[in-house]
């Protein structure tokens, strides 16, 4: 007996607490991810409602659509809506169950997303939702939920046994009484063309599928990404199973180079259809630079890459064992699996950005050659040669219609064409032995000898009596 | 100006001892790996000195040379050379490496001129992260220090002070021998950093060690460093283990090279020395200095003999 209330008091002694609270998901998490992505973050709830319902399947038919105003923000989708026992077990507890199975797919992943999105915005929220066989209604005034001492939230009306056609199934999330700043860019057009330009590029891969996105009344457009090919320019394809660990993850990366626009240049990385970097051009992908302190095996991004893409697609059953972070705007960076594909991206990079600087040099020659006034290179027969017109004349051919092959092809540039390298050298000397110089030279005056001719023929001269003639 | 235009490779006697050292290797290690059937990259230059000897040593008859032929005559040239149908790669180490299938055991000689540079530790990169096991990994690099001024400087700016060990601050740690030691630190860095990140993914057995086979010095020319790496999984140890590699003198797992030191000697002396060998004690030929005594009884079996004949 004494013993046990003694060991009762050093364990009393010994415990630290280690709960999590309230504050941190509604004050604190909210602040690693803007306004902005948080919204995108939202619609990938639709997205995965969409793939629950279709697979891969056309979207056709499916919508989103995100209003915005003063007071009020709502996401109101017909993608299946959230079936109530996924609502009480694991969709709005804070961090993913692991006992929620993994075989979905999905984007929704590590049980913050759509929480944080909402403490985000505001104070207030309810969501409806409505599947084939059930539906309920969450309402949640934060202000009050921080006071409980208790984590749950309650449904205020479910149904279950229901028979609803899938057409008017779906979710709806409405947000009011909004956080300080929020209202402010909710309502600001330019704000919300940038929400749109971000969602076309994010959910390209579903709304190319036949998915309506429609954003305070504008309804957007699949971000058109391609790559160039023809009989003698190819992308390449890579394609590679991560085994072990649990599901498989597949890769499929394309690399290549497009129409030339140094704002869609660079790497774009997708998991599970879903954009989460990119157009990428700095060292979180493979443009490390490097230098004297730190190696890159990659120049630094340069605009002389403005032709360069590169799609790296990660897809897996089980959206937890992808390289993403969880805001989903970034690789995270420590994972194996994206350490060892950005060892492939890099060893598939250097071959195109090796291309485009030949094909810079092979520019930069010809326009010598025009301003030196050289006809021949006017000629039509000659200019098809080159490689820069076979690269403008190959189509862009659309990512899922780009056959490829195991390494990048492309033309030949002909470096015989090119000028030998020259480098310009210049140096003073005494007005009296440069006339000297240009009388030995034959030379009789500046305007008929240049000082620039007597230089030149000098080191001519040295060469050729002190060099080994190659 | 690339090495060929200097010399006739066959004239090297370092570089030839060198590429019998390599036969000698991958012999031993026939004993668990089907040599013939590896496939070999290398640089060929126009001599194809090293496909010819490992065809006919080694069996291998798939065999890969990357030369960086920009114009049209030394593709011809390096065509017209090149023997039992060897495939010709015109273009930069870093843009064939990955055109390489890589499906299969090989046998990778990187045998660059130039000293050590980014571009040979992406080549490097490459290599490990893409290669089958097992496969034999050479790569040979120019370890002259250059002008005692400014040779810290020139070195970082090509490799990056992140892959140097911490001790290399200034322009006399890269001086003499150093420049060697040093290139050797940097590429086993790189080859090791490489691999971790290609481990990172792999099982516990699939994962893949890199342990050192070879590392040579020597100079024909300019002094040069051969370093090469036994790239195999874990699972193979035993196998690898078995092939008593240490055996061989020239082996080397460390940081202490085999110095390929090719003695000067007359015919009639290597004669006369030839008659005393193998031996375990010391062998003597009047006048001939211990260096190149021990030199050519380390080396006699793999030293060329020159003639001028009238072909």
């Amino acid at each position: 007996m004494h013993d046990d209330v003694s060991a009762e008091e050093s364990r009393a002694e010994r415990r630290v607490d280690a709960e999590p609270t309230k504050e941190f998901f509604v004050s604190m998490l909210i602040r690693d991810i803007e306004l902005h992505d948080s919204v995108i973050d939202l619609l990938d709830n639709s997205v995965d409602g969409a793939r629950r319902l279709r697979g891969t399947g056309s979207y056709s038919g499916l919508h989103v659509f995100v209003n915005t105003a003063r007071d009020e923000f709502l996401i109101r989708d017909n993608c299946g809506g959230i079936p109530v026992d996924l609502a009480r077990k694991y969709a709005f507890r804070f961090g993913r169950d692991p006992r929620r199975p993994a075989n979905e797919h999905t984007i929704g992943q590590f049980g913050v997303g759509m929480k944080r999105t909402l403490f985000k915005i505001g104070q207030k929220f309810e969501i409806d939702s409505k599947t084939t066989t059930d539906s309920f209604r969450l309402e949640v005034d934060v202000a009050e939920w921080r006071q409980l001492d208790e984590w749950d939230f309650w449904l205020s009306e479910v149904a279950e046994g229901e028979n609803r056609p899938e057409a008017d199934t779906g979710t709806t999330i409405r947000v009011t009484q909004f956080n300080d700043g929020v209202a402010s860019d909710l309502t600001n057009d330019r704000w919300i063309n940038r929400l749109r330009t971000d969602a076309r590029l994010k959910h390209r891969l579903a709304i190319a599928r036949g998915m309506t996105i429609t954003i305070n009344e504008v309804s957007l457009e699949p971000l058109p990404l391609g790559l160039k090919e023809s009989d003698d320019l190819k992308p390449a394809r890579i394609e590679h199973t991560y085994n072990g660990g649990g599901a498989p993850v597949s890769l499929r990366i394309l690399v290549g180079i497009s129409d030339s626009d140094p704002q869609a240049a660079g790497w774009y990385i997708f998991c599970n259809d879903r954009l989460v970097l990119g157009p990428d051009r700095t060292s979180a992908t493979v443009w490390e630079g490097g230098g004297r302190h730190t190696r890159g095996s990659i120049p630094a991004y340069h605009d002389q890459y403005s032709r360069f893409r590169g799609y790296a697609f990660f897809d897996c059953d089980d959206a937890s064992r992808l390289p993403w972070t969880t805001t989903k705007k970034g690789v995270d960076a420590d994972s194996p699996i994206w350490r060892d594909t950005r060892q492939r991206m890099k060893n598939a990079t250097r071959p195109v950005i090796d291309f485009l600087n030949e094909l810079d040099k092979e520019r930069t020659a010809i326009e010598g050659d025009r301003r030196a006034g050289q006809a021949g290179i006017e000629d039509i027969e000659l200019l098809s040669e080159l490689a820069d017109r076979k690269v403008q004349d190959a189509p862009v051919r659309k990512l899922d219609e780009v056959v490829g092959a195991a390494s990048f092809q492309r033309p030949i540039v002909n470096l015989k064409a090119l000028p030998a390298p020259m480098v310009w050298l210049r140096f003073d000397k005494p007005k009296t032995q440069v006339d000297e110089a240009r009388r030995l030279m034959g030379g009789t005056s500046e305007r008929d000898l240049p000082n620039k001719e007597v230089g030149s023929q000098a080191f001519d001269y040295f060469l050729q009596n002190e060099g080994e003639g190659e | 100006m690339p090495s060929y235009r200097h010399i006739h490779y066959a004239l090297r006697p370092a570089k030839n001892v060198e590429r019998k050292l390599i036969v000698e290797t991958m012999q031993r290690l026939s004993r668990i790996v089907d040599v013939p059937r590896m496939r070999y990259v290398g640089m060929g230059s126009v001599y194809f000195a090293d496909f010819s000897l490992f065809h006919r040593r080694l069996g291998i008859s798939e065999m890969h040379s990357i030369e960086h032929a920009g114009t049209e005559a030394l593709q011809e040239r390096l065509k017209f050379n090149r023997p039992y149908h060897t495939n010709l790669h015109f273009t930069v180490t870093s843009d064939a490496l990955p055109t390489i299938p890589w499906d299969m055991p090989s046998l990778v000689w990187l045998d660059y001129d130039g000293k050590l540079s980014d571009r040979i530790l992406t080549d490097l990169e490459i290599v490990v992260s893409t290669c089958s096991v097992p496969t034999v990994l050479v790569v040979t690099v120019n370890v002259e220090p250059g002008h005692h001024e400014g040779r810290y400087d020139d070195f970082v700016s090509n490799v990056s002070e992140e892959l140097l060990p911490a001790y290399v601050r200034s322009d006399a740690d890269l001086a003499g021998r150093k420049m060697g030691d040093v290139s050797r630190n940097v590429m086993s860095v790189l080859v090791h950093d490489s691999l971790a990140i290609r481990n990172g993914v792999l099982s516990p057995e699939e994962r893949i060690l890199a342990p050192q086979l070879l590392h040579f010095r020597y100079k024909d020319g300019a002094r040069m460093l051969t370093v090469a790496w036994l790239l195999h999984s874990a699972n193979w140890q035993e196998r690898v283990a078995s092939c008593n590699l240490s055996e061989l003198p020239f082996t080397s797992q460390g940081d202490e090279p085999f110095e390929i030191s090719v003695p000067k000697l007359t015919v009639r002396e290597t004669l006369h020395l030839d008659s005393q060998l193998p031996a375990s004690g010391t062998i003597s030929s009047p006048g001939v200095a211990a260096a190149d005594l021990t030199a050519y009884s380390r080396l006699y079996r793999y030293l060329p003999s020159f003639v001028d004949a009238d072909l």
